[in-house]
């Protein structure tokens, strides 16, 4: 954006990223990629949507995240009675100052972790419809502005199925990608074990590397990274291509487009780029398509395999 | 012994092709002087225990099981020629000493190249298979001997390039000087050498000849000299006609008719070959000189027409002194292939001085057809046929001032038309099958006649066969068709054959006359004798009757002499012909119909008009056909309706029958089919070896960029790479990004996975970035790095 923060780079973006990612990586053991992955998608001001089987670490690494930030975490156990003013908060009025009193709700933290999304009622999920889109949320008419970095990270339970209310296409999109963190694998699940065993003074405790106004400056450098015009022009081949296919229903919306090219740019920055390359934007392309990506088959992978192995990326030249 | 086995598919190959070149080499000397059987047991017993050698190395199964018989076999290869030569000794088919020492020298070298387990051996292999090598070289009078040394310095050059220079070509990748471009490079330089060498000396290559049996040459000179003097006396034609003919220059003779008694036609027309000798005396009839009467032509027109009979027997042409004898008047006109002749005569029968017509051919009516609003005279006979056939031409004819009924045709005129005429009664065939005009005293002058031909392919006359016994046309009227035995036919004909003079005028009574000299032989016994010597001498060896018949004909093209003057001292001409090989067109024509029939075939001889070539009038679009174009040639029977015509005379064009593509196609390949066989080895050999040349050549192309700008040399870089990959089976699917493949493809090695990555870092940057120039270093190191032998140990190593 400005010419010092491109010129200082080298210190000021890499440095508290790598300490981003040896704090996560001292908690989620042994899931390096998710990690930068998360990462990259908080540069892109995007939410998360976390698919994943329970006690995989999801909350450990919301915690992780926000108190790494310094930022303020709420959570909410969605369930089938939760009401739209559990998420958003709700005027009260105040017998003594006789006057409505707002009582803001757990969006209003920095961090917000929706467990188990998919098991609340639509009229609940839509609650955060704005709130993630918008980043504000308006309540009986007054629109309350949330913190820039707001950040959503959502999980729903795949096995589950049964009393459940799947997330409609609408809030789908707002999520800029869905990962799956799944089972660590052996050597770490060993580490994890002699991690537990230690006395609590011992234990890694994640420390703050990185004030939210750092976070916010990150946010809009990655917004200045470079986007060569053939890049677009593969971007856009690859959104059409997901139009056209004959087993997807509901191909990568304009809005889905955008949150693609953000997360590359971010994907770039923690590369160490100041510029996008083909290989940004197909490496977030599953998470970023698997997603918002409605189809026919159950095999989503597939069908996004194919994609991307038939648009030609751009070449060297 | 172990560490060589990896080595032995390649090596070893090289040094038992080199050894297996040289013994080809020597084969091909040995293949044409030796016994036939005892040299195919040599190859057989030699290459039978070289399949046994491969198979102990290639198949697992059998590898185990000859292990212990290698030795014998190495041994059995080397000494199999020594063995066949003691067996040719012994049975009295002896191999020459040299042959059988150098045809050891070359199983030898095969069996070490087959056999050696050790570097040194194989050198010993190659320095043996050598030697035989540049012997039968030098020794050999074959100018393709050549192909066989380069060839085998070709392999051997690439051989030694790939174990002196590239040994350690597949160690660690940063430590070996790269030689994918020197051994292709070195090839070539050895061929571009050779070929250099080879255009330098061409001039030599068909130096050595084999000697034949004969006189030698004695004039000297090469082929780039004067073919007549390379040629000797040989036909000599032209200066005959210089030495002879010195008054050709003068007056045009075409005096004609002035002493013609029972003239045929063509004495009408020629006076070049005199006139019959007059057996019978008979009243004489006075021609009047052409300058004065014009209008007694008419009156001696009634002589024109030919008489049922034509001599061979003749008197020396009459000479002409004024040039007023000169007459310039074209006896017709015709507009169609030139070169060709007009038949207007047939004569089928001959009493060793006389032709005659004896078949009855006479057809009095046409079929007539309707073509394009045109009525059309088809003779029956031929008419399937023109519909049939595909081929065919239409001449056009025009009768000036012949003062006969007879149409001039061309061989195989299937039918006619003039236009506006749909008489049927206007046309007949005559009874010796020319087509002629019925009821009138001549063809009206001026007639234009559309003459319809069909064609024959030369396939069609290759596979003509001759029948030795079925008499001509179903009568017994053809005693000359072939009684096959030479004796059988010279004690029939002893009664009558001295017997001269059966001349027309004694056989003017048809019905009497006509058995008896049909079928009575034609030739004296001395003369048939002779005749038949000849013609089994130029047609031995020769399988197909048409093949003997053009070799006839070309003999009496080349060896005979074509001479208008000669007189007839004898009663018997043909007899005289063949001593001196001297004679008019006539005795040519009378020859080779003898000689057809001596070789089965049915001939009859047939006189009318030559349509010189050079007769052609440009601006009139047509060829004037003169009185002196009178000619005699020979026609044969192809089928039942068709004949097809010879011509033996030399100096006259003969007919031409196109090959059909496929004929041409078989003969190119019979005179080619070396240089074939050498293009498809030639070319097999470049597509088993197209990996190194395919690596070369993007080498090339990589060195070529280096003048290209810097973004486009990174594009060449990649197209390159990519290239290799596919031909390592390792295709970059089209979206994969460049990026991640050239780092996927590294694998497991993390030092070049740092040095790709280094590398797409840079590309990146130039391609998607703010960077506009790459070094061209940076490039060059993947571009060496990833040759496609690379790509494969690389993408092996993963997928394992």
């Amino acid at each position: 954006m400005t010419t010092t923060i491109e010129k200082a780079s080298e210190t000021e973006v890499n440095r508290p990223l790598n300490q981003l990612r040896v704090q996560l990586g001292s908690v989620l053991l042994g899931k390096s990629s998710q990690i930068e992955l998360v990462i990259a998608c908080l540069l892109a001001q995007g939410h998360i949507l976390l698919d994943d089987l329970p006690g995989t670490g999801k909350t450990t690494l919301a915690k992780a995240l926000a108190e790494c930030l310094g930022g303020t975490l709420a959570r909410i156990q969605c369930t089938p009675d939760l009401l739209p003013s559990d998420v958003t908060g709700f005027n009260l009025f105040n017998q003594k100052s006789r006057e409505f009193e707002f009582h803001p709700g757990p969006v209003f933290a920095d961090f917000l972790l929706a467990d188990e999304l998919n098991r609340t009622t639509p009229r609940t999920q839509s609650a955060l419809l704005e709130a993630m889109a918008e980043r504000q949320v308006t309540i009986d008419a007054v629109p309350h502005k949330l913190a820039d970095t707001f950040f959503v990270i959502a999980t729903q339970n795949p096995i589950d199925s049964h009393g459940a209310y799947p997330l409609s296409e609408a809030q789908l999109d707002r999520f800029m990608i869905k990962l799956e963190i799944g089972y660590p694998d052996r050597a770490a699940q060993l580490n994890i074990l002699e991690a537990a065993s230690r006395a609590p003074a011992e234990r890694v405790k994640p420390r703050s590397v990185l004030s939210l106004a750092d976070l916010q400056r990150l946010q809009q450098h990655v917004q200045s990274i470079q986007v060569h015009p053939r890049v677009r022009d593969y971007l856009v081949d690859l959104v059409e291509a997901t139009r056209n296919d004959t087993a997807i229903q509901l191909g990568v919306s304009p809005r889905g487009m955008l949150h693609w090219q953000r997360i590359a740019q971010a994907w770039a920055t923690l590369q160490g780029r100041d510029f996008v390359t083909p290989s940004d934007v197909a490496h977030v392309a599953r998470p970023v398509l698997s997603v918002r990506l409605l189809t026919s088959t159950s095999d989503v992978d597939s069908v996004i395999e194919r994609i991307m192995n038939t648009v030609p990326a751009p070449e060297y030249r | 012994m172990k560490l060589s086995q990896p080595e032995y598919s390649r090596r070893s190959v090289e040094a038992s092709m080199l050894a297996l070149v040289s013994i080809a080499a020597i084969w091909a000397l040995r293949y044409f002087i030796e016994s036939q059987s005892l040299f195919m047991a040599e190859v057989v017993s030699v290459g039978t225990l070289v399949l046994l050698a491969i198979m102990s190395h290639k198949l697992p199964a059998w590898e185990h099981r000859l292990t212990v018989w290698k030795p014998v076999i190495a041994c059995g290869i080397a000494v199999i020629p020594v063995f066949t030569a003691i067996i040719g000794r012994f049975v009295g088919q002896p191999i020459a000493h040299e042959m059988a020492a150098l045809t050891a020298l070359g199983t030898t070298s095969l069996a070490l190249g087959l056999f050696a387990q050790t570097s040194r051996l194989r050198s010993m292999s190659l320095v043996i298979s050598g030697f035989p090598m540049l012997f039968v070289t030098s020794i050999s009078d074959s100018p393709r001997a050549i192909v066989l040394a380069v060839l085998w310095m070709t392999v051997c050059v690439w051989h030694l390039v790939a174990n002196h220079w590239e040994r350690l070509d597949v160690c660690l990748p940063n430590a070996v000087h790269r030689g994918a471009i020197v051994r292709p490079l070195t090839v070539m330089a050895a061929v571009v050498l050779c070929v250099l060498g080879g255009v330098l000396v061409r001039d030599k290559f068909g130096e050595s000849k084999r000697f034949t049996w004969g006189i030698m040459p004695t004039s000297g000179g090469s082929s780039w000299s004067d073919p007549a003097a390379r040629s000797g006396v040989g036909r000599g034609d032209a200066a005959i006609a210089a030495k002879d003919h010195a008054e050709s220059f003068g007056a045009v003779e075409s005096d004609i008719f002035l002493e013609a008694t029972g003239s045929t036609l063509f004495d009408m027309f020629s006076d070049s070959l005199g006139q019959p000798k007059i057996k019978v005396k008979s009243e004489r009839r006075q021609g009047l000189a052409q300058q004065k009467v014009i209008e007694s032509h008419h009156r001696t027109s009634k002589s024109e027409k030919g008489s049922g009979s034509f001599s061979t027997n003749r008197n020396q042409p009459l000479k002409h002194e004024s040039l007023r004898d000169a007459t310039e008047l074209a006896v017709l006109q015709w507009s169609g292939p030139a070169g060709i002749r007009l038949a207007m005569n047939r004569f089928d029968t001959f009493d060793g001085i006389d032709w005659r017509q004896t078949a009855d051919l006479r057809k009095e009516s046409l079929s007539p057809r309707v073509i394009d609003k045109g009525t059309w005279f088809f003779d029956s006979a031929l008419w399937t046929q023109a519909m049939a056939g595909d081929g065919g031409s239409v001449g056009l004819l025009k009768v000036l001032k012949l003062e006969t009924t007879r149409i001039p045709s061309p061989m195989m005129t299937a039918g006619l038309h003039v236009k506006d005429i749909d008489r049927v009664d206007f046309f007949g065939i005559e009874q010796d099958g020319t087509y002629y005009m019925p009821g009138r005293e001549k063809v009206p002058p001026l007639t234009v006649f559309n003459l319809a031909s069909l064609s024959v392919t030369e396939d069609e006359l290759l596979s003509c066969s001759v029948s030795a016994s079925a008499p001509v046309r179903g009568t017994d009227a053809m005693a000359p068709s072939e009684p096959s035995d030479p004796e059988l036919r010279d004690v029939s004909a002893s009664p009558n054959a001295l017997t001269p003079g059966l001349s027309p005028q004694s056989n003017g009574d048809k019905s009497n006359g006509d058995s008896r000299v049909s079928t009575q032989t034609y030739l004296s016994p001395k003369t048939n004798a002779a005749m038949a010597a000849m013609v089994r001498q130029w047609t031995s060896g020769l399988v197909l009757p048409y093949e003997k018949l053009q070799a006839i004909i070309h003999h009496l093209r080349t060896d005979f002499t074509l001479d208008r003057n000669t007189t007839t001292r004898s009663n018997n001409p043909v007899d005289e012909f063949l001593q001196t090989k001297r004679g008019g067109e006539h005795l040519f024509a009378t020859l080779a119909a003898m000689m057809a029939r001596e070789i089965g075939f049915e001939s009859r001889l047939v006189t009318g008009f030559y349509v010189s070539p050079t007769a052609f009038d440009i601006g009139g679009g047509h060829a004037n056909v003169l009185p002196e174009d009178v000619h005699v040639w020979v026609e044969i029977k192809l089928d039942e309706h068709r004949w097809f015509e010879v011509e033996p005379s030399p100096g006259y064009r003969e007919p031409i029958y196109t090959p059909s593509y496929w004929l041409v196609a078989k003969r190119f390949a019979a005179m080619n089919w070396p240089y074939g066989l050498g293009a498809i080895a030639g070319i097999s050999v470049v597509y088993l070896t197209r990996g190194v040349w395919i690596e070369f050549f993007l080498h090339v192309i990589w060195l070529l960029a280096r003048f290209l700008i810097p973004k486009r040399q990174l594009r060449v870089a990649m197209w390159i790479i990519e290239t290799r990959a596919g031909l390592a089976k390792q295709r970059r699917p089209v979206g994969r990004p460049q990026r991640d493949w050239l780092i996927g493809m590294t694998g497991l090695d993390q030092d070049l996975r740092q040095r790709m990555r280094r590398f797409c870092d840079v590309a990146d940057q130039v391609s998607f970035g703010t960077a506009h120039s790459i070094p061209r270093t940076a490039i060059d190191d993947v571009v060496g790095i990833l040759t496609t032998r690379t790509i494969k140990q690389l993408t092996r190593g993963i997928s394992h």
